[in-house]
């Protein structure tokens, strides 16, 4: 839902309280809805797998939403996970483009999850996007490439998805959704 | 599941019976899974109001299974095509049709979402449609200069309107009106 129109990163800011669920695209204010325990359960899940593999080779950082990262003056986004390698961009928010950007989609998001955000990532040069679909039980790794982000890996419910950008790390999803 | 590697759309014709659920991308044959009830009850919604829409002489909708013969190495079995060239339509469906429907299920995600989503960029269909039922939402991409760009959706409530189709609206609450006890998360 848009609730006011057209701000700047720094206007936005000084306007919204800090820790808000919201996210300015190209300059209009969006509200996230509140997750649900599914959406919250599997991004746990996901989000420890990759800390751990990212700790254990001493690479990066990874954060969990909400956290605002600053793409541009007009583009604030709050990505579920994200992993950002250069540790210089972190400050009390993410300013700049992050490395790997996962979302969860879930029905009041999988729109914005699959086209809008998406094509933001992707135009931003975001190397790596990860879709999460809780319903399917299926993950989509995108990578970037020339042409764009092409599909590099996907899974449905037990198979293995892997990451380029972490190089090394894989995932079964059966970790991710099993029992779910 | 790939099946058997690189074949020409004759010979992918000559080898497997009429009516098989396999699909023929870049010379290479795939299985089609089995659909639930739900995938089916979408489908034929849609099916049904587009059939009701289209009125004499505007072009023919159809319903999987039928193959859609793109070129020499790709065969496809959308969900629901549309086709206005009548001379398009024989046994089978020869060329390009202007409107291709896809709902996806977990096992055809990846398939409908991107694989197929790209080679329909490709061949130039003009307007793909593109539904979630677990979702409930239902997306309507356009044919631009960039690629396909979402022209119109809506999740769960709201309308939704084809470009291919002129006039034509879907109110998606009657898309997904028996698909209640599905699990939302």
């Amino acid at each position: 839902m848009q609730v006011k129109t057209k701000l700047t990163a720094e206007e936005f800011f000084r306007i919204y309280p800090e820790e808000s669920r919201i996210e300015l695209i190209d300059g209009e204010v969006y509200e996230m809805p509140a997750p649900s325990f599914l959406h919250q359960e599997i991004l746990f899940r996901l989000a420890i797998k990759v800390r751990n593999f990212c700790e254990h080779k001493q690479v990066g950082i990874v954060v969990i939403a909400p956290i605002d990262v600053v793409l541009s003056r007009d583009i604030v986004l709050q990505p579920d996970i994200v992993y950002i390698s250069d540790l210089s961009k972190v400050k009390d928010r993410i300013y700049g483009v992050p490395d790997l950007v996962v979302e969860v989609a879930s029905p009041s998001t999988l729109k914005r999850d699959i086209t809008d955000k998406m094509k933001i990532y992707e135009k931003y040069g975001v190397k790596e996007y990860w879709i999460v679909f809780p319903s399917e039980k299926t993950i989509v790794v995108y990578q970037l490439t020339e042409n764009g982000y092409e599909l590099f890996s996907s899974a449905i419910e037990k198979g293995k998805v892997r990451s380029k950008v972490l190089e090394g790390f894989e995932i079964n999803l059966e970790e991710v959704f099993g029992g779910l | 599941m790939q099946v058997k590697t690189k074949l020409a759309a004759e010979e992918f014709f000559k080898l497997y019976t009429q009516g098989s659920r396999l699909e023929l991308i870049n010379g290479e044959v795939y299985e089609m899974p089995g659909q639930c009830v739900n995938h089916q009850r979408v489908v034929g919604n849609l099916y049904f109001k587009l059939r009701s829409f289209l009125k004499e002489g505007l072009g023919e909708v159809l319903l999987s299974p039928v193959d859609v013969v793109f070129d020499q190495e790709n065969v496809l079995q959308p969900d629901l095509v549309y086709a206005s060239d009548p001379s398009k339509v024989e046994d089978k469906v020869y060329g390009v049709p202007e409107l291709v429907v896809e709902v996806i299920s977990p096992q055809t995600l990846v398939r409908d979402f991107v694989e197929k989503r790209k080679l329909y960029e490709r061949f130039k269909v003009k307007e793909y449609w593109l539904i979630f039922p677990l979702e409930k939402t239902m997306f309507v991409y356009e044919l631009t200069e960039n690629g396909y760009e979402l022209y119109s959706y809506a999740t769960e409530k709201g309308k939704v309107k084809s470009k291919v189709l002129e006039g034509f609206e879907l109110e998606v609450e009657e898309v997904f009106k028996e698909l209640k006890s599905l699990p939302t998360p």
